[in-house]
């Protein structure tokens, strides 16, 4: 199964509601593709809080009038920040029955007019559990940071590293959040707390923007990027109910799967974009996904191995802390990174000769967990 | 603090679950009010229900495994002890974490 068609808007806080928004990574994606929108035979469309901030579900439908007369299965998936990456494996699963699948993820997080964003973005907390203890999303990961932090004594400027090196990477990437703001190793040690040991500029920013792919069961191109593997397994979103804070189970598993389904293992990824929605979870994600030992994330930053020339390049499109998190729209914009790169078609950001890549998408605070494998048409 | 525990097969939910889905088996309450703070953030960005700050949210460890989490406006640091029965409604459902409580094995 391959990627035949990529598209995104840029993100930031933008004019356009979240039709226009699907539309224009839908028209993006089709163009890219050597596919007709007709030859599409269905669709799965990511979006996490259409319904708390503005007002609008049945997402599917608003997508079909869209697409005037085509009337194709469409569906609307929602697990919370990972709803891109578990679209796509529904999308994989259609594939069974089409020649053709398109894929889009919309969120429109600014300008909210039912729930304002704090709480509407809660809602991927376990209610019960955390979120009527106060405990708002951003507070999540600073008991995990604490954790970490305690755990492997490191302080808090390894995440100010994290920081800066996504906002330089974002300052290559013309579609990202923070492409025009150049940040500071200052800003980032000024930044005011937000729930400590997590400053502002620890936290990925509230974004509007939408991404979208089409995927194919034959190659359609040269420039087809083809899915090695696409796994996600769930967990109990509270920390409540986990045995170690400093990693995500589930994200353990996934990757066990699609290293085990593509044939693949750590050393064979050349690039990385994964679920910086924190600082802290980058480093999490390095040490889950086997990219390095336990503890050993810090190092790998200090090192300068995740830098868009180090051995490991990781979030070359700045992440989600930089390129922005419009939710339902970012495991699809990691794709859409991962292949751009793949392409050779990153432009000032291209790494060198990358031939495998991996996106890691997390929902919740690792209640879903999302890893898939793509290679290279140049292997 | 109220947790429910399968007897047979040990497995444990925060929700209160009478029969167990795995072995069908009738599952026991668990309670537990003796807490450690185990971890801590000082939340500063207000929001709906939770407009005064800074407040605190603990992550609290029971002596038989079982987690919660606790708001509070006190400062306690690492390792302070806090027993729940006298707090009442900000308690929330505890849970188990399997393995780690021997009575219940």
């Amino acid at each position: 199964m391959y990627i035949s068609g990529i598209g995104r808007t840029k993100f930031g806080s933008l004019p356009q509601t979240l039709p226009e928004l699907a539309y224009e990574a839908m028209y993006e994606a089709i163009v890219d593709s050597n596919v007709d929108i007709t030859d599409i035979g269905a669709i799965f469309v990511s979006n996490f809080l259409g319904g708390p901030l503005n007002g609008q579900l049945h997402l599917n439908s608003i997508v079909a009038s869209l697409l005037p007369g085509m009337n194709v299965p469409i569906a609307r998936v929602e697990t919370a920040c990972a709803s891109s990456s578990v679209a796509l494996k529904q999308a994989l699963y259609a594939l069974g029955q089409h020649d053709h699948v398109l894929v889009v993820g919309a969120e429109k997080m600014t300008a909210g007019t039912v729930l304002g964003p704090t709480e509407a973005i809660a809602m991927a907390a376990d209610r019960h559990a955390d979120q009527l203890n106060g405990l708002i999303f951003p507070a999540n990961y600073a008991l995990i940071a604490q954790q970490y932090m305690q755990k492997y004594r490191i302080g808090h400027e390894v995440l100010e590293q994290i920081a800066l090196i996504n906002h330089r990477n974002a300052r290559l990437n013309p579609l990202a959040h923070f492409h025009d703001k150049d940040v500071t190793l200052e800003m980032i040690r000024r930044s005011p707390v937000i729930s400590s040991p997590l400053n502002l500029f620890d936290c990925s920013p509230l974004s509007d923007g939408a991404a979208a792919v089409v995927l194919s069961k034959e190659p359609q191109g040269s420039r087809d990027v083809k899915i090695l593997s696409s796994q996600y397994v769930t967990d109990a979103t509270s920390l409540t109910q986990r045995a170690s804070l400093t990693s995500f189970n589930a994200v353990k598993i996934a990757a066990r799967m699609a290293y085990a389904e593509s044939g693949k293992g750590p050393d064979d990824i050349d690039l990385a974009e994964v679920h910086d929605c924190f600082t802290i979870s980058e480093l999490l994600a390095l040490e889950d996904l086997g990219l390095c030992e336990p503890g050993g994330a810090a190092k790998l930053v200090g090192e300068g191995r995740i830098l868009r020339d180090g051995d490991l390049p990781v979030n070359t499109d700045g992440g989600l802390k930089a390129d922005g998190h419009p939710i339902g729209a970012t495991g699809l914009a990691q794709i859409f990174e991962i292949v751009v790169q793949l392409r050779g078609e990153a432009g000032p950001r291209q790494v060198a000769g990358p031939n495998v890549g991996m996106i890691h998408n997390v929902g919740g605070i690792g209640g879903t967990a999302a890893v898939t494998i793509l290679e290279g048409s140049q292997c | 603090m109220l947790a429910y525990h399968c007897p047979h097969c040990g497995k444990c939910w925060s929700y209160p679950v009478k029969k167990c889905i795995f072995c069908k088996s009738d599952t026991r309450e668990v309670s537990e009010t003796k807490y450690t703070v185990i971890g801590f953030t000082k939340v500063c960005v207000p929001s709906s229900g939770n407009e005064r700050v800074p407040y605190f949210v603990y992550l609290i460890e029971g002596r038989n495994g079982t987690k919660t989490l606790l708001k509070s406006f006190h400062e306690y640091h690492l390792g302070h002890a806090i027993d729940l029965a006298g707090i009442g409604p900000q308690a929330v459902p505890a849970v188990v974490v399997p393995g780690n409580d021997p009575a219940l094995r």
